[in-house]
């Protein structure tokens, strides 16, 4: 692998050198020695050991020690680090040079040979990393990208990553403020994903965990800094507490423990209620009184189930009353006779809501979800997105499991699972399910036409459209006419979601409502005609952006690159004014783009946004500013509905990042392919209530949409909205009719559908052509060179039943004597 | 007057801890190519009326000389580097308007000063040929309160270095890099990069951003390096 540090490879005078770099104060990592602790520690004393060894010419024992550290597969860049620091810190360094000397010349034992090979890769890592910031540094970003990308692509060890990375403070800042970067964003970010996903490790180290834990024991300093370590870990603690608490050698160490149990807080919570599961009665009380004492009310409902449960004894039964005594001393009130069935289902409210109290961190990419297996808490990683509303289901789960008959966890199941479907990336998986998990259809057609009617009045509350359209979705797949249109608990959901914010649920519900054929008004069917009308303008797909952005090249480039991806385009300096505009101009919005700086600010720009019905569930692209890119970032991974986006962007990467958003909250914009499959969905319920005189719904309403769908290109949806024309008794549908039957530059099947369309229209409403009309009709059924078309048409005019009949005409103009 | 001018530094320092992530690639100790002697005056501001609205920039004046054994080509390159890794390149497209400004201003202490454009060409040996110009900058896009000028094209030394990224399946790019440093639009896959001696100078402008409009840039630390 090349490097453009290759002649600083091991060599005595490098030593010295690298002693003098390292010996200036401005270079010096303070907090170095922090990270060779835990399993990096252990690697030390082996590496250590091995160093001695060679020097005191025990190639034996060296041999052994170098087997230790590939048994434990040290990583190359780990090797890296350990001999930087064996040449700064140590006298070993000469260990260092014999080891050169037997690989060059090939005497080197082959466990040493291998160690020997990793740590070449391991410098290699560590120049590219080093490159990597000093060229982001000094602006040179085509090799800086090119030694990032270098050292990705080499997988190196996270943990040791974080490491180096830490020894300047500026490093991870220099991927913070590139992570935009048109040419080495990406790089940046994938650093940064390297970055956290070491945090990750390094609090999940076992080894670190058992040494801090070791610590407690010791003196009060060591049970501070041990303490404070184990705060750091949170949840990734908890099985190694619970594991010591449970050893009967460690008898010492349950005082320092229960002490540091409820200090962990928040973090320990869901490994701890978990672990209540356990055989183990002595343990479990020590946890249940340590919940107590953490003061969180997302504990209730797994200790009222504990004490509920028919198998506890006594003795849990009262270290449970006592936690929660405790509970209610950090202000978590537990009402007098709550179930834990509900208690579990007020805390799948509390996630489905996203309330702070109970959501994973939102910085990270990944969180844990917590199960006890084989007497053993294990964690199932999954992405931050959908941990909340695994969270709803399994706390719904719970519900359930305790009582069965409790409908509205049930309902709020379903709900979470389609959300939980949307909300997980493209190329994600949710470990939480086996491989052959059922689609969130299954289960909401499974449940039937009543909890789809829950979920579908639960996500038009919410707003959700992604909740709104499975439910929708599922309820015309599965339910009676009578179930879409008499509702639940005195609610009609459906008729409901027919003013809905978002285009593509509305113009469901209505062709849910539609298709039952009503014979009642209900509350809202005023809108069914005018949504139906909606769908049938949608032919040619629909797309429509507003971009807000006080920085007019920024907003014109994003507007640019909209309009290439087939977006229309409303365009403003200011919020405000463009809404207004979005509100006059357009019929919906599918994405609202903002510049971080739009007035007043960002937050009250989309407190703004959010407040206005229409625009609750619309996914908001932000384009940061360089002062802001932080902010926005942690505003994108906290609201779903948030993206965020580069002016420089090619039009595809803003085209994705729009859709991964609209994916996440649900809503689809609409394609050309898809707006035809809608129109013409929509043309045959408005058919059917036509075709059924339906005594609530007046076709004609939607006049003005059939005809514009009559000039649309896709000829059978034309054919479909003629027939639905000739029911309405007006002169512009009939006219609409004729004018498209004889236009030659038609095809003839097309022709002739719209004759016959002509003539059903005219035997069940009578003419309404004018003269003019009638006389060019009569000129094609005397004179057409196609008989195919002067015989429908013929068909047309007889139908048309007209006072003087043209027949008479047409045989007199015929006549040959 | 003198103690305007810096003096570059032919020796690299050690570096203020804020400048730099990583180690820097340092030029030979001694010179192995030819070399031009540049001075400068401290980065200043300038407002200029241009087209009825005032606009604001800041410019670095210096004189440079060759004094080798030839004429060697002088073609420098002004780029100025925000702390927020914003890359500035001096404006060439700039009004005739602002450099007569500068000139103006300057004209006692560098009567020679020539327009940035016409600085670039064959440097002849001695000082009866150093030439005076201005590298400038919009001042609208220098919004951070620290950066650093790189100026390339006053040595002859580079290093070729492998791209440790390049893939030999892949079509390879002939030119290294694009503009600001960046990836070449016709693809990134240079086999090689050339790094070039390069004089950086670190700047601090304190104060905050309204202060910063009348702010007077001090010089950290002024250095070479491979760039």
């Amino acid at each position: 692998m090349p490097g453009f540090r290759r002649s600083r490879a091991f060599a005595a005078p490098t030593v010295v050198l690298a002693l003098a770099f390292f010996a200036s104060p401005a270079t010096a990592q303070l907090a170095e020695d922090e990270y060779i602790t835990g399993e990096a520690g252990a690697l030390w004393k082996h590496w250590q050991g091995a160093l001695q060894s060679l020097l005191s010419r025990d190639a034996a024992a060296a041999e052994a020690a170098f087997g230790q550290l590939l048994e434990a597969d040290v990583s190359p860049l780990r090797l890296a680090l350990f001999a930087e620091r064996t040449e700064k810190r140590t006298r070993d360094a000469g260990a260092l040079l014999m080891l050169e000397q037997d690989v060059l010349s090939k005497t080197v034992a082959p466990n040493a040979g291998k160690i020997w090979e990793r740590l070449e890769i391991g410098r290699e890592q560590k120049n590219e990393a080093d490159d990597g910031w000093y060229f982001a540094s000094i602006g040179r970003f085509g090799v800086a990208k090119a030694n990032f990308e270098a050292l990705i692509a080499s997988q190196p060890d996270p943990v040791a990553l974080l490491e180096f990375s830490d020894r300047l403070p500026r490093r991870a800042e220099i991927l913070v403020q590139l992570s935009g970067h048109p040419e080495m964003g990406a790089a940046a970010v994938d650093m940064l994903k390297l970055l956290r996903e070491g945090e990750q490790l390094i609090k999940a180290d076992p080894v670190r965990i058992r040494q801090n834990i070791e610590r407690l024991a010791g003196p009060p300093r060591a049970f501070e800094n041990g303490l404070a370590n184990l705060k750091q870990s949170g949840e990734y603690a908890i099985p190694f507490i619970i594991q010591a608490l449970q050893d009967a050698e460690k008898k010492a160490w349950v005082q320092p423990l229960l002490r540091t149990l409820p200090q962990i807080g928040r973090a320990g919570l869901n490994p701890l209620v978990i672990a209540l599961r356990m055989d183990d009665d002595t343990t479990k009380e020590y946890l249940v009184r340590s919940l107590g004492q953490i003061g969180y009310g997302q504990s209730v409902p797994y200790l009222l189930a504990l004490r509920d449960a028919k198998e506890t004894s006594p003795r849990i039964r009262s270290a449970v009353d006592q936690s929660l005594s405790d509970l209610a001393q950090h202000g978590v009130q537990t009402q007098p006779g709550l179930a834990a069935g509900e208690a579990f289902y007020q805390l799948a409210k509390q996630y489905y809501e996203n309330a702070e109290s109970v959501a994973a961190d939102a910085r990270l990419d990944t969180a844990n979800v917590w199960y006890w297996r084989d007497g053993l808490l294990q964690n199932v990683v999954v992405p931050t997105a959908i941990f909340n509303e695994i969270m709803v289901m399994r706390c719904c789960e719970e519900a359930l499991r305790l009582s069965p008959d409790m409908k509205p966890a049930l309902a709020l199941w379903l709900a979470a699972n389609f959300r939980r479907e949307a909300q997980l990336a493209e190329g994600d998986v949710d470990l939480t399910r086996p491989d052959n998990y059922p689609t969130a259809a299954y289960f909401a057609q499974s449940a039937g036409a009543e909890y789809c009617l829950r979920a579908l009045a639960r996500a038009v509350d919410d707003k959700d459209p992604a909740v709104a359209l499975g439910a929708i979705v599922a309820l015309r797949s599965t339910a009676g006419r009578a179930a879409l249109t008499d509702g639940v608990e005195g609610r009609h959901p459906l008729a409901e979601a027919l003013s809905f914010p978002d285009r593509l649920v509305r113009i469901q519900a209505a062709l849910a409502l539609g298709g039952a054929l009503p014979t009642q008004p209900f509350h809202n069917s005023q809108n069914l005609i005018p949504v139906l009308s909606e769908a049938l303008r949608l032919t040619g797909g629909a797309r429509a952006a507003l971009v807000a952005d006080p920085d007019e090249a920024s907003a014109n480039a994003v507007a640019a690159a909209l309009r290439a991806e087939g977006y229309d385009v409303v365009i403003d300096a200011n919020l405000l004014t463009g809404l207004q505009k979005v509100r006059n101009e357009t019929a919906g919005v599918d994405v609202i783009v903002i510049g971080s700086n739009v007035t007043p600010d960002l937050p009250g720009a989309l407190a703004q946004i959010r407040s206005e019905f229409r625009f609750v569930s619309t996914p908001v692209m932000i384009v940061p500013r360089p002062d802001a890119e932080s902010a926005v970032r942690d505003r994108v991974r906290a609201d779903h509905r948030l993206g965020e986006i580069r002016p420089d962007a090619a039009p595809e990467a803003i085209g994705g990042a729009i859709a991964q958003v609209a994916k996440a909250v649900g809503v689809q914009a609409v394609s050309a392919e898809m707006g035809t499959q809608l129109a013409a969905e929509a043309a045959l319920v408005l058919r059917d209530l036509a075709l059924t005189d339906n005594p609530v719904f007046r076709v004609a309403d939607a006049e003005a949409a059939l005809l514009e769908a009559l000039n649309a290109p896709q000829p059978e949806l034309r054919e479909i909205v003629a027939g639905v024309l000739g029911y309405i008794a007006s002169e512009k549908a009939q006219r609409a009719i004729a004018e498209a039957a004889f236009n030659e530059t038609e095809t003839e099947a097309m022709r002739l559908a719209m004759f016959t369309a002509l003539a059903e229209a005219a035997k069940r409403s009578g003419s309404h052509l004018p003269a003019e009309q009638i006389e060019r009709l009569a000129k094609i059924v005397e004179s057409d060179a196609n008989m195919a078309i002067r015989t429908a048409a013929s068909k047309a005019l007889g139908a048309l039943n007209l006072p003087a009949s043209p027949a008479s005409v047409i045989i007199r103009n015929l006549y040959r004597g | 007057m003198l103690a305007l001018f810096g003096l570059i530094l032919l020796a690299a320092q050690s570096v203020p801890p804020e400048v730099d992530a990583g180690r820097a690639i340092e030029p030979s100790p001694t010179a192995v190519s030819w070399e031009f002697d540049f001075r400068y005056i401290e980065p200043r501001r300038i407002e200029v009326n241009v087209a009825g609205r005032t606009e604001v920039y800041w410019y670095l004046v210096y004189t440079v000389t060759n004094r080798g054994g030839a004429t060697q080509r002088f073609h420098p390159t002004f780029q100025l580097v925000t702390e927020d890794l914003k890359v500035i390149d001096t404006d060439m497209g700039i009004s005739a308007l602002v450099f007569d400004a500068i000139r103006e201003r300057h004209k006692k202490t560098h009567p020679y000063l020539v327009h940035p454009t016409k600085a670039i060409g064959e440097l002849r040996v001695g000082d009866d040929y150093a030439i005076e110009s201005a590298a400038i900058w919009r001042a609208s896009d220098l919004t951070a309160n620290a950066f650093t000028i790189f100026v390339a094209g006053l040595s002859g030394e580079a290093r070729i270095v492998e791209n440790p990224a390049y893939d030999p399946s892949r079509p390879e790019s002939k030119q290294e890099s694009g503009p600001n440093g960046g990836a070449p639009a016709a693809g990134d896959n240079a086999r090689f990069f050339t790094i070039r001696k390069t004089l950086a100078l670190h700047y601090l402008l304190p104060g905050s951003m309204n202060a910063r409009q009348s702010a007077e840039p001090k010089l950290l630390k002024a250095r070479w390096i491979m760039r």
